[in-house]
């Protein structure tokens, strides 16, 4: 349970990193202060959501049958 | 929530003594860093780059949830706190052309080093337990 429930903490986290780059979206990265390096922000995101992907499936093998 | 020593398998599984020293020494670490933003959240104290705001608010919470995470002793949550710490120290790294190097962030990273090291070395143990029974 606590493995899905980081799953899809972490997913929601990359989705923000990947999407939310520009200012007319509320609370984009420039509204927050994270500034202009949306490169970054995608990689950082890209790689949580291959772990937010990871998390799930290893909670699906944690679960009992 | 067990933080105790532990051989048994499960969530415990190959935490010795000097696994729960390492779990500690990871949390402080975490703690300190968690300071360290939340501090930042809240005042402009690096001249030159501005960080009041949610953004490091929620950095700060993201390692104080690292150092509740790292007694929960899942590998997997270790693997989280790991891609966490590493992202932070990249991110750090990539944006220092346009902000500047000073004391506070090099002293931030240096505690976020320290915490990836330690939980490296937690994932290590973890998978050679895990691997040879």
């Amino acid at each position: 349970m606590i493995l899905r429930a980081a799953a899809i903490v972490v997913g929601i986290v990359g989705l923000y990193l990947d999407v939310w780059h520009s200012n007319v979206l509320p609370f984009s990265h420039n509204a927050v202060g994270l500034g202009n390096n949306h490169s970054i922000h995608a990689v950082v995101g890209l790689a949580l959501l291959i772990l937010a992907a990871w998390l799930w499936v290893r909670a699906g093998k944690a679960a009992p049958a | 929530m067990a933080v105790g020593p532990s051989r048994q398998g499960g969530p415990g599984l190959g935490d010795s003594s000097r696994g729960l020293q390492l779990r500690v020494a990871g949390a402080a670490c975490a703690l300190v860093a968690a300071g360290i933003h939340l501090a930042l959240a809240f005042s402009d104290l690096i001249p030159g780059e501005s960080t009041r705001g949610p953004a490091f608010a929620l950095m700060g919470l993201g390692f104080a949830a690292c150092a509740v995470a790292l007694f929960i002793r899942k590998l997997e949550l270790d693997v989280l706190v790991l891609v966490y710490v590493a992202a932070l120290i990249l991110a750090y790294v990539g944006t220092r052309d346009e902000r500047p190097v000073e004391a506070i962030g090099l002293s931030s990273k240096a505690v976020e080093s320290a915490l990836l090291v330690i939980v490296a070395i937690l994932v290590a143990r973890r998978r050679a337990l895990e691997t040879t029974g």
